[in-house]
């Protein structure tokens, strides 16, 4: 469906909110951009078992990790080795469900990140007992916690998310907001100053029944020239404008750009394939800079884990492998990184026939730019009431998630008083940055 | 208590057909005859004390009916729409539909259980109107509950193994189901400490020790109710929120208690009052209007706490819906302009769908509206426990600016506002439709009235809008069908004035009656 001309004129983009900020909304400089980069986030959603996703192989540590919990721990032929160590040393290994990895694990275009998750401050358990530091508010609570995945551990309150601040920083632009959020918003891509964009992994569609004018017509005379006094009424007006604008935009640009890779049939790989359609229409839609979050859930395994948690997991090893591979054929595996993030690790001690709710956790990171060949961060110590147990096999994170993505916002171009402004707690760590991209 | 005289205000056509938008899944001018005539008393009294409309019943009928031993998801969607949008006790169905949103289990994770599924709604069903410790303790043991918050099999500590209770339960019964993270006031604004912070509710500690209070339950052979096992149970002394737990209770004794503890804690009577107004047609309600149902749900007017006939009676009959004020936000007071909400994008589809009255072809009902795929909203179908949308979910915009929330905004991304609209539009022609598994209606009410546009844009305003169709729109169709100089069939002339109407930002709100 060719939309007239006329209506667009009518309906005036530049009033739809769709106009991007061109001015940076930043208390420092940021330079210019002259390259592409993209930023790919996959949300585990439920709180990944990471001590069952990433485990220790050298002796002492696989003890110990098998008596915390016996019922759950993954036998030596279920375990994948890894060729690196963790910072202190450790041998680690992958869930075997995750072989398709393994390959970028081997080139150096993938590592872990160990132990990671929401701080104030370097915390041990002697530190949080005595009261000099702090923990983040409502830790093992869901919603709160992949919140303050998506908007720093002192943000919580904010009801934007880093990545949208960071867009808001940089002045990032576009035909289309570079906020790309697959099948719903999420708090991650939202800005102050621009929209997201939220995009089907099914792509875009079409309005039916506007071959005839005065549907067209009438359906254009709701929102254009016309004010609501009631809020709400308003509100969606302004919606209906914007989508009819996004959804037009959009099937346009895929339009030119079909995958041009199999993805697997999962509702992960549909949504990496609608990424890599949106990354090779960068050029159309006039974004040098991409942000995408995508999803999937079913980690909460309470309940029955060991199969569940196989599944999902190779689910998401199978599409962050084929992304990649996509990517390096289209030549920009050095421009994208991609990182998992989940709301929370789970406790090492298991329920009946699953695990609860826990605190650090493991993230994967992948893409030509990361630095491979070693893992980042120490291998925390899972016996009962050792530094790093918060609570009954709940560890405490030794690396802050807001150091993670304080360098990814490094490498995405984001100047250092800008991350400072960004993330404020990261005064209190010895670096800012963790140098793994 | 509302200082003002229902009787008096409901003499207002335009009152009553305000009210029954928000208590009904759409009404007819019969519907709005009917609630005349009986006065908004009669009319609730009606309403509570007709026979329950159970969905299993219906979902085993569909299931013959459609030779589907087994049932599946769309017989059990296609019998939520059955009975939703045709049974008499129209307020309780939409009670059940709002508090299946509190109390949310989805069969995304519990997969192809129908007849259970349904058996939960009609447990929901059921205490609709009843106590809320009642509707608590039911919701706490059932088999679907039980799987879905994966309380069913959660046992006491067992060192040897190193296995702990299960959380899971416990966590959400507190934040989701009856206190909400902050401290509240009764007129739902946060508590603040001297510091100027707000002040959680519980602590992990308290978690962890109602988990223990729970441990012990499990789903039988059908699923449908969980049943103690002392041997599974914790029967130490437990400690939540400050309350002793004595040792050696049973797992009933200390269920009992714990629905005891969460009913009569402060923050329940606001915290539910909040999130049962939003599901009837205001999404920013002022505080005191919180408050009034608050105090509505701690004493019924007979020493009675937590009465859900007198909550929801509350709710749809407070000054606030009457006078159609909004919480003013940032602005403060309150105000028309804000009173309201956008309306749930499965109530748009269901009150047209109620308003044309479509009806499946064939002899069975099934999701022919394509709910989930079309809106992100089905009936026990949400994503995660957290429901299609957060309760302060603000989008973009004067909204946000404003400090205002629209919960159902949440779901209007670009991909699904075009789905909706592709919906309405075949919904509208599906008056051609006759093939078995399609759906239709009958237009010829509408078409013998096409020729005399006056008589039809009035039979549009009754049929569709209780007699209170917005100016704007009859001028917008009035527009259309005078303008138009090319000859057209009724149908297609019919249908395009639907389009206008079912598409139009009036329709797709619930706002103040200019």
């Amino acid at each position: 469906m060719k939309l007239s001309r006329r209506h667009f004129l009518k309906s005036s983009i530049a009033a739809s909110g769709l106009s991007l900020v061109s001015t940076k909304i930043s208390a420092f400089e940021q330079p210019e951009i002259d390259d592409y980069k993209a930023l790919v986030c996959i949300f585990l959603y439920g709180g990944n078992d990471a001590y069952n996703m990433v485990v220790p192989t050298s002796a002492n540590e696989y003890r110990i990790y098998h008596k915390a919990r016996p019922q759950l721990a993954l036998t030596d032929a279920e375990i994948l080795p890894l060729s690196f160590q963790s910072d202190n040393g450790v041998s680690l290994g992958l869930h075997h469900s995750m072989q398709s990895l393994m390959p970028f694990m081997a080139s150096g275009e993938a590592s872990v990140i160990l132990n990671s998750g929401q701080l104030l401050a370097p915390s041990t358990r002697s530190s949080i007992q005595s009261g000099a530091v702090q923990v983040p508010q409502f830790l093992m609570s869901h919603n709160s916690q992949q919140d303050m995945w998506q908007t720093g551990a002192t943000n919580i309150q904010n009801r934007f998310g880093w990545a949208g601040r960071m867009a808001d920083m940089m002045g990032l632009s576009g035909n289309l907001s570079p906020l790309i959020a697959i099948n719903d918003q999420t708090r991650l891509t939202t800005a102050e100053f621009r929209q997201q964009t939220v995009v089907s992994s099914n792509g875009a569609g079409t309005y039916s029944s506007w071959d005839y004018s005065a549907r067209l017509d009438g359906y254009f005379e709701h929102f254009v020239g016309t004010e609501f006094e009631n809020i709400y009424m308003q509100h969606f007006a302004d919606v209906m404008k914007q989508s009819v604008n996004e959804n037009n935009e959009l099937k346009a640009t895929l339009d030119q750009h079909p995958s041009t890779m199999v993805y697997p049939d999962t509702k992960l790989g549909d949504q990496l394939k609608m990424v890599s359609r949106l990354i090779q229409a960068r050029n159309g839609l006039a974004q040098k800079r991409q942000i995408f979050c995508v999803g999937i859930g079913g980690f909460d395994t309470h309940f029955n884990q060991k199969p569940t948690h196989e599944r999902i997991l190779s689910e998401v090893a199978d599409a962050m492998a084929c992304f990649q591979t996509d990517i390096n054929q289209l030549g920009l595996g050095q421009q994208i990184v991609s990182t998992t993030m989940s709301d929370f690790g789970r406790r090492v001690m298991a329920n009946a026939s699953g695990s609860d709710h826990g605190w650090a956790g493991h993230q994967i990171v992948m893409g030509g730019a990361v630095k491979g060949h070693r893992a980042y961060g120490q291998w925390p110590d899972l016996n009962p009431n050792s530094e790093n147990d918060y609570s009954s096999g709940r560890i405490i994170p030794t690396i802050a998630a807001d150091q993670v993505h304080a360098s990814l916002c490094q490498w995405f171009g984001l100047s250092m008083a800008n991350i400072y402004e960004l993330f404020p707690n990261l005064i209190h760590f010895d670096s800012p940055v963790i140098d793994f991209v | 208590m509302n200082l003002i005289n229902l009787d008096v205000i409901f003499k207002d056509k335009r009152q009553c057909a305000a009210f029954l938008q928000r208590a009904t899944f759409g009404a007819q001018h019969i519907d709005l005859m009917n609630f005349q005539r009986l006065g908004i008393e009669a009319w609730f009294e009606e309403q509570v004390n007709l026979p329950i409309s159970l969905h299993r019943e219906s979902f085993e009928v569909n299931i013959i009916a459609a030779n589907d031993v087994d049932g599946s998801t769309t017989l059990r969607i296609g019998t939520w729409l059955q009975v939703s949008m045709n049974a008499p006790d129209q307020l309780r169905q939409r009670v059940a539909f709002a508090l299946s949103q509190i109390f949310v289990l989805s069969q995304q994770s519990l997969g192809n259980r129908h007849g259970q599924l349904c058996g939960y709604y009609d447990l929901l069903l059921t205490h609709s109107f009843g106590l809320f410790g009642d509707l608590l303790k039911g919701v706490t043991t059932n088999g679907m509950m039980g799987r879905y918050l994966t309380l069913s099999g959660s046992r006491k500590a067992n060192p040897e193994k190193n296995t702990f209770p299960d959380e899971n339960y416990a966590r959400e019964v507190m934040q989701l189901f009856s206190l909400g993270l902050w401290q509240l006031n009764i007129d739902g604004s946060a508590k603040i400490d001297a510091q100027g912070q707000k002040i959680p509710t519980y602590t992990q500690k308290d978690v962890q020790e109602l988990a223990r209070v729970l441990t012990g339950w499990r789903t039988q052979n059908d699923e449908d109710v969980m049943l103690p096992n002392e041997k599974h149970h914790d029967s130490g002394e437990k400690i939540v929120m400050g309350q002793v737990f004595p040792a050696n209770q049973t797992p009933e004794e200390d269920l009992d208690q714990m629905v005891n503890l969460l009913l009569h804690h402060d923050n329940t009577a606001p915290f539910i009052a909040n999130l049962l107004i939003k599901r009837f047609g205001v999404s920013n309600p002022t505080p005191a209007y919180i408050e009034r149902v608050a105090q509505a749900f701690i004493d019924n007017g007979q020493g009675v706490c937590g009465d859900l006939k007198a909550v929801i009676f509350a709710i749809l009959t407070d000054i606030d819906a009457i006078n159609e004020l909004g919480n003013g936000g940032n602005t403060s007071g309150s105000t028309q302009a804000h009173y309201g909400q956008i309306k749930e994008p499965l109530l748009m589809l269901i009150q047209q769908a109620k308003i044309l009255k479509m009806k499946p072809i064939g002899g069975y009902w099934h999701d022919y509206l394509s709910c989930y795929n079309t809106t992100g909203q089905a009936p026990l179908y949400a994503p995660t426990v957290f429901n299609f949308y957060l309760p302060d979910f603000s989008p973009k915009g004067e909204i946000s600016d404003k400090g205002l929330t629209s919960p159902e905004s949440n779901l209007l991304s670009a991909f699904r506002m075009q789905r909706i609209h592709n919906r309405l539009v075949n919904n509208i022609e599906s008056y051609r439709n006759t093939k078995p598994k399609h759906f239709s209606y009958d237009i010829s009410s509408f078409t013998s009235r096409i020729d005399d546009i006056p008589t039809y844009l009035a039979y549009l305003d009754e049929r569709i809008f209780c007699g209170v169709m917005p100016d704007r729109l009859k001028e917008q169709v009035n527009r259309f069908l005078s303008g138009l100089v090319e000859e057209q069939s009724q149908e297609k002339r019919v249908c395009t004035s639907l389009y206008l109407i079912f598409t139009s930002p009036e329709f797709a709100c619930q706002g103040a009656i200019a």
